[in-house]
């Protein structure tokens, strides 16, 4: 604007300075000459400004092009709705999705379709979308809370769709919402794929589970009911390696499919309070026989007042069984010692053992999946086998806002390793 | 001792859970099929009905179903016993009116026992 103001300046002196020429005749030329000298620059200067202007209509055009063009290739559903409830713009993909022009190639949408379609207008819209869905009400509140919003999992037909609202908000004095976008993504594949895995979770467990419970439970009963009549200690060992063997298998097929569980959030945990004091207790009462055989101490100091935390009893039992009876592996002399305390904010569980202790290498390989540590195979070990462990123990106590650590271990001295747990308030 | 009725499809399961419960004392009653099994349990009046969930035709959580909607059966307490352990399975299954659902493979067959022996007495007392 500036440049604009002085090139019109210089224009009205030249301008000015020709008319003097002429009132004043008398003067010299050379104020003729240079009042058109000054009239021929400013005019050149002009002419480059004077085409920007010409070309600021191309531009705008262009930009207008560029942007109708992306956002009619977006792979998801646009749609802009003003803050009156008209629709203003409706993408190729949106239009195909909802059945607004039937079905065509792909390329055909993305170069030619306007994204309007005078047809298909906002109530409509709102028609296609079940009753339930409450596309008006989405839209009203997204604008009044100036706040985005998505519903998942909308059937239209036979398909799954994902719905986003977000408000467009301008800011003037204050901020203002003008209406808002709608972007629909089709779900549908995800869904089918989702509903695949959790197939594929039911048939694992049950078809791999059914044949292992079959061994063990026989031999289970043949021990139960049976082994007087074997006379045979060679024989007698044999069952027994076989009922080891497929307690193992069964905890390692649990592991797997836990892991996967917990990895894909497919594990809900109940939020009681827990009286973990207690909890710990059993625990430790169940070990002792455990511990007696390998010929270590296993003590519980048990705190004076009740220690209540909020979790899930029954995955918090897991937690702590995997920790003593880690502990108890790698013990050979010595004691394991359970202790219960509680702070302003949380609950401690810690298990610490006077085993063979962790290497400085080795510990941040822990509580990953399936690694074993250099030294001794300790994580592998913790779950007879599939090394998942701890690693499944970290995440069971994240899933109830806790964790579970190593809270220091020394090679040949021992390890103390400590699962806090959100206190539950009184 | 009390009676039980055991509805398996799988015939591993079945002979391991009839053995189990057979020598610990229990008098059972075996259906190999839904359908069987409903029938078993109206005739038998079973103290206590073990009922598996994926079978052939008619599933475990249909046959819950049934067995609660016939009024012949539907005060017998039904325990599901399955190797689903899916926490969706549990929560269908405790909706249509099971009193326990025991994953198999958590559990040896003397801790079903005890289980059973526990359930059996708790729903003799309640009622």
């Amino acid at each position: 604007m500036n440049k604009t103001a002085r090139l019109f300046v210089i224009l009205l002196l030249g301008f000015l300075l020709l008319v003097l020429s002429f009132v004043y005749a008398h003067l010299l030329f050379l104020w003729f000459l240079l009042s058109l000298l000054l009239l021929l620059v400013g005019m050149l200067l002009l002419y480059p400004q004077g085409k920007t202007h010409i070309s600021h209509g191309d531009d705008l055009e262009k930009e207008r092009a560029r942007l109708e063009a992306a956002i009619n290739t977006l792979q998801v559903g646009f749609l802009l709705i003003d803050a009156d409830h008209n629709l203003v713009t409706l993408n190729a993909r949106a239009q195909a999705m909802l059945h607004v022009v039937p079905p065509l190639p792909e390329e055909y949408f993305y170069k030619d379709l306007p994204i309007i379609n005078n047809n298909f207008t906002m109530q409509k819209l709102e028609e296609v979308f079940s009753d339930e869905t409450n596309l008006k009400g989405m839209i009203d509140e997204c604008i009044l809370k100036k706040k985005p919003l998505e519903k998942r999992e909308v059937s239209f037909g036979k398909k799954y769709f994902h719905l986003m609202l977000s408000p467009i908000v301008v800011f003037k004095q204050k901020p203002e919402v003008i209406g808002c976008v709608l972007l629909i993504e089709d779900a549908t594949e995800a869904r089918v794929l989702e509903k695949s895995r959790d197939e594929f979770f039911s048939i694992a467990s049950h078809e791999l589970r059914t044949p292992l419970t079959a061994i063990r439970g026989n031999i289970s009963l043949i021990e139960q009911y049976y082994s007087s009549t074997v006379s045979d200690e060679r024989f007698k060992h044999m069952l027994s390696d076989i009922h080891i063997s497929s307690q193992r298998l069964i905890h390692i097929v649990d592991d797997f499919l836990d892991s996967s569980r917990l990895e894909q959030g497919r594990i809900t945990f109940a939020k009681e309070v827990v009286k973990v004091d207690e909890l710990v207790e059993v625990i430790s009462k169940e070990y002792q026989s455990v511990a007696k055989e390998k010929g270590v101490t296993l003590s519980y100091d048990k705190p004076k007042t009740t220690v209540v935390a909020i979790g899930d009893p029954d995955r918090i039992k897991q937690i702590v069984i995997n920790l003593v009876s880690n502990s108890l592996k790698h013990t050979e002399k010595g004691k394991v010692s359970l202790t219960v305390t509680s702070s302003e904010k949380s609950v401690t569980v810690r298990v610490s053992d006077t085993g063979m202790g962790i290497a400085e290498e080795d510990k941040k390989k822990l509580f990953t999946k399936f690694q074993k540590t250099e030294n001794h195979t300790y994580a592998k070990d913790a779950t007879n086998g599939s090394g998942l462990g701890l690693y499944i123990s970290k995440l069971l106590a994240q899933g109830m806002e806790g964790n579970v650590t190593l809270e220091e271990s020394t090679v040949g001295k021992g390890s103390s390793f400590v699962l806090t747990l959100p206190i539950a308030k009184e | 001792m009390a009676k039980l009725l055991i509805i398996e499809d799988d015939p591993f399961m079945r002979s391991l859970y009839d053995n189990t419960f057979s020598l610990a004392g229990f008098e059972v009653v075996l259906g190999n099929d839904g359908k069987s099994g409903l029938n078993l349990a109206k005739v038998s009046q079973p103290a206590l009905i073990l009922l598996d969930i994926m079978m052939p035709e008619m599933s475990g959580l249909e046959v819950l179903e049934q067995l609660k909607a016939d009024d012949t059966t539907k005060n017998i307490p039904v325990a599901m016993l399955s190797n689903l352990g899916e926490d969706e399975n549990k929560k269908q299954a405790f909706e249509k009116g099971a009193i326990a659902y025991i994953v198999k493979s958590e559990h040896e067959p003397a801790a079903i026992v005890t289980l059973v022996n526990q359930l059996l007495e708790k729903y003799h007392t309640a009622s």
